[in-house]
């Protein structure tokens, strides 16, 4: 077997493991690339029919073009999406202006918070990956998250093989990572076996394309002559920067400042 | 005499936090060093910031000296915004004095040590270093580095999403620091050894209400964790080796973030054209002062800045007045004073490059945190739990009397004595 349809099965497996195990549960939809794929394993886990909504947590600070695709292919692929945006932060005009944390924070954590509350999620599927980001090497594919959010990284069990850890407590939720093995250049591969859509903002437009996607003032373009599924491949073949690069913006001192600002040095 | 020596930094800890954890049993190692040689509180540099105060170890110098008054700076003519580097350092570093000195030295992780500076031995620099393969000096070793899984730095976003995944990584962070450490103690021949363990002013500055419990919550265990590289440490240490252990300034719960900015601008010294950016780059030509983190006021000086206003004769009125006023600043929710005190340059700088420093240094009472921004309000609820104070840095050492040095410009002077 293909290493693609090995990884492919395991995601199924997952995604199917998961439901079985909570039933309300719901996939989390960034529109970005991974999600994508993900949201597109899930119909093929369930034959065409996702039977848990699909969730986007809306900051209001996404690209016009996540909001065209999201609109789009929700349609398109007939699912049942729910927007949530934390209304309460976004009447009170909170951004990135005033500090990542605070708008992440409210934007982001907060709404998620009270969408789990209203529609009493059991679990949750997420599109990460461990070749992300650092601390996502420590991930798990079944990762408990306690009432207040907070991972509680040493108290998991190991997982060996397929016996994962898949009772969450109460007032607990269960993040489920399906894709958790892939690393960004499967993505790609099988987004280009598969056809999957993805949005415009991958493809390079004036020598710089979006590797990684989120909300408009937090997000940098890297230089990128690839403009198909094809080249972006070709392109992660030879690089050895990493996928977040973008996001902590591609000169020196931009990573300088980013960083004096996340700790409030700035 | 010592025949080698060994000094750790471990940012930001405060001596008061030495011993009220030491009393408690989680730093059992730092104790016993403590208590077989000597140790005492120190004071930090001006403003009390990681690059200041390690430029000032190093060198031994003033900023007014060594020219590194913050984590930005400014050029006044044209204005420009600019991030100090040890390239900006006007001063000799202490590695580079014992370089000259045919000593072989290893530096690793201490802040402003990017770009890596020619030396005798290694450095591998800290966490403004934007990538593995510019760490080093010599950058054969970045390979090293790499392989041994070291990281420059944690990434501090990630405490907002996830506040067990950032602790995570300041252990790992840590341990990797360690580590690589032990390994080319064993491997290299040294004379100078220089650790830095910046995780600590990290988990202070996002943890502080952990070590503020009378248990110290998760402090314990990550206090513990630090204690036993300590004693590790000194398992692989010679006799006749000597060993220094010190924090660059000292820490307290922050109660509120006031924006030093917006104050200025409520005053009407600064201003703005409400059709420009709201950016400190773009201030209105009448401007009177600006200010840059930590508490560091510029006057909008003719002659000197691009769009200067105040007149050379109207400087020291200006200076006096505007000290007046931040003197009588009141914290609206409590009527508590703001402020702790109003510095003049000259009052704490000295040397070539006392000019670039700022006109004002303000230093806040314990828990009011100055920030920079122009955005929010004046006074608000601090996000991120602890700050940086001038006094409490703590030193201990096994080879001279720790417990006379003063600052941390001393120390400098008191490794000197020692080889």
């Amino acid at each position: 077997m293909d290493y693609l349809t090995e990884l492919e099965n395991r995601t199924v497996y997952i995604l199917r493991e998961g439901f079985h195990l909570y039933k309300k549960t719901a996939l989390l939809w960034s529109i970005g690339k991974d999600s994508t794929t993900l949201l597109w394993l899930a119909r093929k886990a369930f034959f065409g029919k996702l039977p848990f909504p699909v969730l986007h947590i809306d900051t209001g600070w996404k690209f016009e073009e996540i909001y065209r695709f999201r609109d789009e292919w929700a349609d398109r692929l007939g699912v049942d999406l729910i927007v949530h945006r934390n209304e309460d932060a976004i009447r009170k005009g909170v951004g990135p202006e005033q500090g990542r944390f605070e708008c992440c924070s409210a934007l982001k954590t907060e709404a998620l918070r009270e969408v789990l509350g209203k529609y009493d999620f059991r679990a949750l599927f997420l599109g990460i990956r461990r070749d992300e980001h650092g601390i996502r090497s420590k991930e798990r594919y079944f990762s408990p998250r306690n009432g207040s959010f907070a991972w509680d990284f040493q108290n998991q069990p190991p997982e060996l093989w397929d016996l994962y850890l898949n009772e969450a407590r109460d007032g607990e939720h269960l993040r489920i990572h399906p894709l958790l093995g892939w690393r960004e250049i499967d993505i790609w591969r099988y987004i280009e076996r598969e056809h999957i859509p993805v949005t415009d903002l991958y493809f390079s437009r004036n020598g710089k394309r979006y590797r990684s996607i989120g909300c408009e003032p937090c997000c940098e373009p890297v230089p990128s002559q690839a403009d198909t599924t094809a080249g972006i491949i070709e392109e992660l073949e030879q690089t050895r920067v990493s996928e977040r690069s973008g996001r902590a913006q591609d000169k020196e001192s931009a990573y300088m400042m980013q960083k004096l600002r996340s700790l409030g040095y700035m | 005499m010592i025949k080698r020596l060994f000094v750790l930094g471990i940012d930001g800890v405060p001596c008061s936090l030495v011993e009220r954890m030491s009393a408690a049993g989680y730093l059992d190692n730092l104790r016993e060093l403590c208590e077989r040689g000597s140790y005492g509180p120190m004071t930090s540099a001006l403003p009390p910031v990681s690059s200041v105060a390690w430029t000032t170890y190093s060198t031994g110098e003033n900023p007014g000296s060594h020219g590194v008054y913050g984590f930005l700076d400014r050029k006044p003519n044209p204005f420009s915004l600019f991030i100090p580097l040890s390239s900006d350092i006007r001063a000799r570093s202490l590695w580079k004095l014992f370089s000259e000195r045919e000593k072989r030295v290893i530096v690793v992780n201490v802040p402003l040590t990017y770009p890596p500076e020619e030396v005798n031995g290694i450095v591998a620099s800290g966490f403004l270093c934007p990538d593995m393969d510019k760490l080093c000096f010599p950058a054969e070793w970045n390979e090293f580095f790499r392989s041994r899984g070291y990281v420059i730095d944690v990434d501090a976003w990630k405490w907002r999403e996830d506040p067990g995944g950032f602790y995570n990584d300041l252990v790992h962070a840590m341990e990797r620091r360690f580590e690589i450490a032990f390994e080319l103690m064993e491997t290299q021949s040294w004379d100078f050894f220089q650790l830095h363990v910046m995780e600590t002013d990290r988990f202070l500055h996002f943890f502080w209400d952990e070590v503020e419990r009378e248990d110290f919550g998760g402090g314990a265990r990550f206090f513990r964790l630090l204690d036993d590289f300590i004693g590790r440490l000194r398992e692989r240490l010679a006799p006749g080796d000597g060993l220094v252990v010190l924090s660059d300034h000292g820490f307290c719960g922050t109660k509120k973030k006031v924006e030093l900015n917006l104050w200025l601008e409520q005053e009407g010294l600064l201003r703005f054209d409400s059709r420009e950016k709201r950016e400190i780059r773009f201030f209105r030509e009448d401007t009177v002062c600006y200010s840059f983190i930590p508490g560091r006021i510029y006057i909008n000086l003719e002659g000197r800045e691009e769009r200067g206003s105040v007149r050379g004769s109207d400087y020291e009125k200006t200076r006096r007045s505007i000290r007046d006023r931040l003197l009588d600043f009141r914290d609206p929710g409590t009527g508590e004073v703001v402020l702790e005190n109003v510095f003049f340059n000259e009052d704490i700088y000295e040397g070539p490059a006392a000019g670039q420093g700022p006109d004002m240094v303000v230093l806040p009472r314990r828990g009011y945190d100055l920030k920079g921004g122009l955005t929010g309000e004046v006074i608000d609820d601090a996000v991120i739990g602890g700050m940086h104070t001038y006094d409490d840095a703590f030193i201990c050492s096994d080879s001279f009397d720790a417990s006379m040095v003063g600052s941390i410009q001393d120390v400098r002077g008191a490794l000197l004595g020692l080889f």
